[in-house]
């Protein structure tokens, strides 16, 4: 059917012109000028029934003169009176002026504006009861409940503007998404959002439309942002208002069962080698404010310092994360040839590890 | 331009997009033209200095929403019911069976669907007209638009 037929039946609502002349009429009656002659004319008034009780007492000559003199200290009030005195309505709920900025480049095409990874609202079919599958390199994950939906929205919602997605045609490769968020109604997947290792992203909307967008600073899996961080945040395990203080790396007693090789060295070489479980790790990593900061390594001399290394395996291969006595975290995302790096605010990841290796 | 020369301007131009909203958000003749009106007279009492047309009329529609929700809090007038609404705003019979499903709505839903689908706005832009989180923008609009296929009985949106 036609699409637009809501639109195009609201539209044909059409106020009637005796109203549109009735509210001309009514806002001329309010009009400034005209609403403070109104008032000073009823003022005046008030004020000569006052002074008729006094003429019993003065003369009339008198009395002439305190209305005269009345009259021009209400004229001068008057025009002292702050425009919003006059104002007879109260001020709105929410102050319109604060929507400028948002309203300057309001899309008409409303078809485009929802067609995009930022107009999935997972939560409200996990509301309703319609399952929300979260698939990780083909391995299926519990259904997502409606509060990790709505985390999930937010984070469609913030990564659309974040990572500016565009239209693709086509990908090279063929390789299976990297992970899967599905709504399965009646049996039949009705909604899908599938994102690829090199930041592809695949969608299919409840209203039909499908579509293949890719982030528009890709290069392949030299740069893939969108995955890295979606995958982070899954791979935490709990997505929770306290997920900015998870390693950005992941949560390690979620990603493994089986302890990690840890290597510790000096400014020579490696001093040290063993295992430390992935509590004692995901402990140590767990609690800081982890902002991305600029790499700081060359401020110090190497003598100084000591790192630890781990490394992990992922969905695509290995990662390493190292940590030093300065407190100071570098995340080597090997798949992608990307370095993040972390300037932590004490050094109790460092001698946490170091007393358990 | 005086003030009234303003407003006329106004109503010619965002008069007929106000009427419609009030109109699916009250379902009563009579309490939209209030609602329109009063949001003229703020127009032309309070309004600030535009920096442009989306914003005037995004202005607009946030004092007409409101006023709708002031007077759906403290109505004395009922909802009119859906035949007797379309029989007042004349609108084309083939519209007839979309209107009665939008004006079958709950309210909360009849504005997020008639902003988005019909005036065009986005998501953000409307949780900030309507003062509520895009999160709950969005839901109100797959929520909205689930009841919508079902009253309609159709395949929709």
């Amino acid at each position: 059917m036609d699409k637009n037929k809501l639109e195009k039946a609201v539209k044909g609502i059409k106020m009637p012109e005796e109203t549109a002349k009735k509210i001309i009429s009514k806002c001329r009656e309010y009009e400034p000028s005209a609403a403070a002659d109104e008032e000073y004319s009823q003022q005046v008034s008030g004020v000569e029934m006052a002074e008729n009780r006094r003429i019993f007492r003065f003369s009339a000559a008198a009395a002439a003169l305190a209305l005269v003199a009345g009259g021009i200290a209400l004229t001068a009030h008057l025009a002292r009176r702050p425009q919003s005195d006059r104002n007879y309505l109260t001020a709105v709920e929410v102050e319109p002026t604060e929507i400028q900025q948002s309203t300057q480049s309001i899309d008409s095409s409303a078809a485009t504006s929802e067609n995009t990874i930022s107009f999935f609202s997972f939560e409200s079919l996990a509301q309703e009861g319609i399952p929300v599958r979260y698939t990780l390199s083909d391995k299926p994950m519990p259904d997502l409940t409606p509060e990790k939906c709505r985390l999930l929205d937010e984070y469609f919602n913030s990564a659309a503007e974040a990572y500016e997605l565009v239209p693709a045609e086509s990908r090279s490769s063929s390789s299976e998404p990297a992970m899967k968020f599905e709504a399965v109604r009646n049996g039949d997947i009705s909604c899908y959002i599938y994102i690829y290792a090199d930041d592809f992203v695949y969608i299919m909307h409840e209203n039909g439309y499908s579509g293949l967008y890719r982030y528009k600073g890709t290069d392949g899996y030299m740069n893939s942002p969108l995955r890295t961080r979606i995958e982070t945040t899954f791979r935490n395990g709990n997505i929770t208002d306290d997920a900015a203080f998870y390693p950005p790396f992941g949560n390690f007693s979620k990603m493994s069962s089986e302890p990690y090789q840890v290597t510790v060295f000096d400014g020579e070489g490696v001093i040290h080698s063993g295992e430390v479980s992935g509590e004692v790790l995901h402990h140590a990593f767990y609690g800081y404010n982890w902002t991305e900061c600029e790499d700081v390594m060359t401020k110090t001399e190497p003598s100084e310092i000591n790192i630890i290394r781990i490394e992990f395996q992922t969905i695509d291969g290995y990662e390493t994360v190292t940590v030093d006595n300065n407190g100071y975290v570098t995340w080597y995302i090997n798949s992608s040839d990307t370095v993040r790096n972390y300037q932590l605010d004490d050094t109790r990841a460092f001698d946490m590890i170091i007393g358990n290796v | 331009m005086n003030d009234t020369g303003r407003v006329s301007r106004a109503v010619g131009i965002y008069g007929d997009m106000l009427y419609r909203i009030s109109i699916v958000l009250l379902k009563n003749h009579a309490d939209s033209e209030d609602a329109v009106q009063e949001t003229f007279i703020k127009y032309m009492l309070k309004s600030p200095d535009f920096s442009s047309k989306n914003h005037e009329k995004a202005w607009l529609i946030t004092v007409c929403t409101n006023n709708c929700r002031d007077i759906l809090r403290k109505r004395s007038r009922t909802a009119e019911d859906s035949e007797e609404i379309l029989r007042n705003i004349a609108v084309d019979e083939k519209s007839h069976d979309i209107l009665e499903a939008l004006f079958a709505l709950p309210d909360k839903f009849r504005i997020v669907m008639t902003l988005h689908y019909v005036e065009g706005y986005k998501v953000n832009e409307i949780a900030k007209i309507i003062g509520k989180t895009s999160s709950a923008v969005k839901m109100r609009l797959s929520k909205g638009r689930t009841l919508l296929r079902e009253l309609y009985g159709k395949e929709y949106l």
